[in-house]
């Protein structure tokens, strides 16, 4: 844990993996303890993933070590092994009740996209290149979003134009709430984006609510803004029937206006909202909130590297990612989340390390001279695709997927570097996949 | 950073005599070096003398059969220039792989080479083509330039004005770059003329060497497998949290293998 705790620290990194011990796998029981242990370095913090992907890495990596000793394809013993439709919501032996999910239908997905039947021919090629090929892929689950506060709240804010403003606690650092939670609104209220804006933390408007991360802003917060647009329409219905001189039960909403269930009278949404700006709150103004708790987002990752032997580096062949995130609100957002993850986990897998000098306590990779971050041209392409299966679990139907990139590319990428290597002789090597590791393991696995 | 004074030299005497009357000036060129090392409070010069800008330390041409290269010819100018391109294109290459966009357009040969960083990739070219360094006192042969990590026979105020670098017949660089700082983890430089191969090694020993019997290998067969087996001691090798000195030594043989190949495709 470092030299102190911190709360993002122990927390993540005990619950995350304890969560998820027995991943996508039907596990009558297991046994787990954790040895949790201070030293003189800096204090661990959650990095996303937040140990689910440090879980991954191990389950993965076991079920890749026994496809091996038993001799079974990688992509069968999973399929034999993956809990079955027909047992979800699914109880595991420590803490998660998981949600349904089609492990199978991802991992197809993924093989066919990877073309994984056609590995060996390409295998056989590199090999007569002088290269050395690996194809690795993990099938993981990830529980997300549960929250540290007991709900969200979203307000929606209408002015005598007509336009929308939406205040949420949740903070965007790059995850696009700009785009996903005002097409959310829009689209539910059927409005044209451009009519939404979004504040996020303003100081004027005391709201209760997370914070971004644990993955679970879409689910959460998405969540609420479907809500509040929807309370938004009922609210405003009344007001509506009040100006079509109608009874309220007789007012009903589509596509931007408010009309007679029979007959034409209609007033959209804009008109009702400028007649009504003269009243302070504007009366359309609408808090909802809800309390949303965890999602189980999974999927299937699929890495394919080269190794060079005579230097060791390690060259990433092509990267498919099949993810379950649910209903999927913008997919080039999705995209964007999963490309970081993926290249957060290939800089895990294949530099970054934080090294001290055992004997003076030095940090050795005190700068970004030392210590190595992926570079953009290190993953030059990832296929990236959804395997929607909507959650019941929340209003919008979304799982998380802030964190799936990491945690499925570690294990995948250890599993490819671990099947490229197997043919040399090499067997278990953990990350950092640094060339001069590498070249060490297959120099000694030459001297054997 | 501590607080310095900075100061535009006009001439070259005029950078001399400035460094001369105050010894806790420092000579600044690109500043790709010095300027790191200042922020970090690693250094305290007193005043920083620009020469980056002299006349007398720039122009690119080939002069009586030698390439005659100005000391703050920047690195990009050195990978795109025409003359060089056309006279000694492993140079211009070598020039390329340097660092990022913002160094090759600040950092200057003359900088990197008197800075004589081990991991630095032009040394290996000024050993391998045997160039000629000409300071504002004398000529230095490349031979006897490089003394070991960061330090060079330029003695105190001395300037690097020009490099003058015999042009081979064949010449090529091959760098294996360090996977976080991009220097080179080894780099080799070989280079064929009348006089026979040479080969530098760059980054992998505490200051760039020539592989002598390789060279003498090389000479008698042109190809990458006459270095298959030709010894390359590791005992001098550097060796740190990335590397260890047979990898280094390795990736050294690699790199000149490469090397080889690349300039037998040229």
């Amino acid at each position: 844990m470092g030299a102190y705790l911190t709360p993002t620290g122990s927390i993540s990194h005990l619950r995350n993996p304890a969560t998820l011990m027995t991943g996508v796998y039907k596990t009558p029981a297991l046994y787990g303890s954790f040895k949790v242990v201070l030293t003189n370095t800096v204090p661990i913090a959650a990095y996303r993933g937040a140990g689910r992907p440090d879980i991954a890495y191990a389950v993965e990596r076991l079920v890749d070590r026994a496809a091996d000793e038993l001799k079974i394809d990688r992509a069968e013993l999973r399929r034999r092994n993956f809990i079955p439709p027909d047992e979800f919501p699914y109880k595991t032996p420590t803490v998660g009740v998981y949600e349904p999910s089609d492990f199978a239908g991802c991992m197809e997905q993924a093989l066919n996209t990877a073309d994984w039947s056609g590995f060996e021919n390409r295998r056989a090629a590199a090999k007569k290149r002088g290269k050395l090929r690996g194809m690795g892929l993990s099938t993981i689950i990830e529980a997300t979003g549960a929250g540290v506060f007991p709900k969200d709240q979203v307000a929606i804010e209408v002015d005598a134009a007509g336009k929308l403003t939406v205040y949420t606690v949740s903070m965007s650092s790059g995850q696009g709430h700009e785009t996903t939670f005002t097409s959310v609104i829009a689209d539910t209220l059927g409005l044209p984006h451009e009519a939404v804006t979004l504040r996020e933390c303003d100081p004027g408007h005391a709201l209760i609510g997370n914070h971004t991360g644990g993955s679970r802003s879409m689910a959460g917060v998405g969540s609420v803004c479907k809500i509040a647009a929807e309370k938004l329409i009922e609210q405003a219905k009344p007001l509506a029937a009040e100006e079509l001189e109608l009874e309220p039960s007789q007012v009903e909403y589509g596509a931007g206006a408010f009309r007679a269930r029979d007959g034409d009278k209609t007033i959209s949404f804009e008109q009702l909202a400028q007649k009504l700006a003269g009243r302070h709150p504007h009366p359309m103004n609408t808090l909802a909130e809800a309390t949303v708790g965890s999602t189980w987002p999974n999927g299937c990752h699929i890495a394919e590297v080269e190794i060079d032997p005579d230097t060791g580096v390690t060259e990433i062949a092509s990267y498919v990612a099949v993810d379950d995130s649910g209903t999927v609100i913008n997919h080039q957002i999705v995209e964007g989340q999963v490309h970081g993850g993926v290249v957060q986990g290939a800089g895990q897998i294949f530099g970054e390390h934080v090294v001290y000098d055992r004997a003076s306590g030095q940090l050795q990779t005190g700068s970004f001279m030392d210590y190595c971050m992926p570079r953009a041209g290190f993953l030059r392409k990832i296929n990236v695709a959804d395997h929607p299966l909507p959650s019941k679990l929340n209003a919008i139907g979304a799982k998380g997927v802030g964190e799936s990139g990491c945690t499925a590319s570690l294990p995948a990428f250890a599993n490819a570097m671990t099947d490229a290597l197997r043919p040399a002789g090499v067997g278990h090597l953990d990350m950092p996949y640094t060339p001069s590791k590498v070249w060490h393991s297959i120099q000694a696995a030459k001297g054997k | 950073m501590f607080e310095f004074s900075y100061v535009k030299a006009k001439s070259l005497t005029d950078a001399q005599a400035f460094v001369a009357a105050h010894p806790d000036a420092k000579l600044l060129a690109g500043g790709m070096t010095l300027i790191p090392t200042m922020k970090q409070r690693l250094a305290q010069p007193s005043h920083l003398v620009d020469i980056g800008g002299l006349p007398e330390l720039r122009g690119i041409e080939v002069k009586g059969g030698q390439l005659v290269v100005g000391a703050a010819s920047q690195h990009h100018e050195v990978a795109t220039s025409p003359v060089i391109r056309k006279a000694l294109p492993a140079l211009a290459g070598l020039a390329d792989l340097i660092g990022d966009p913002q160094v090759r357009n600040r950092g200057t040969i003359g900088g990197s080479v008197a800075n004589n960083d081990p991991a630095a990739d032009y040394p290996s070219a000024v050993l391998a083509l045997d160039a000629t360094i000409v300071t504002n006192k004398r000529e230095i042969s490349a031979a006897d330039f490089f003394q070991g990590m960061f330090t060079t026979a330029l003695e105190s105020g001395e300037i690097i004005v020009r490099f003058n670098f015999n042009i081979p017949k064949r010449a090529a660089y091959e760098k294996f770059a360090h996977p976080a700082s991009g220097f080179a983890m080894a780099g080799a430089f070989v280079a064929e003329s009348a006089n026979g191969v040479r080969i530098a090694i760059t980054g992998a020993a505490s200051s760039v060497f020539r592989w002598e019997a390789a060279e003498k290998a090389l000479a008698k067969k042109m190809s990458a497998d006459a270095l298959e087996g030709v010894p390359l001691a590791d005992d001098d090798m550097n060796q740190d949290i990335h590397a260890t000195r047979e990898y280094r030594a390795n990736l050294a043989r690699v790199m000149t293998k490469r090397a080889v190949l690349k300039l037998l495709a040229a």
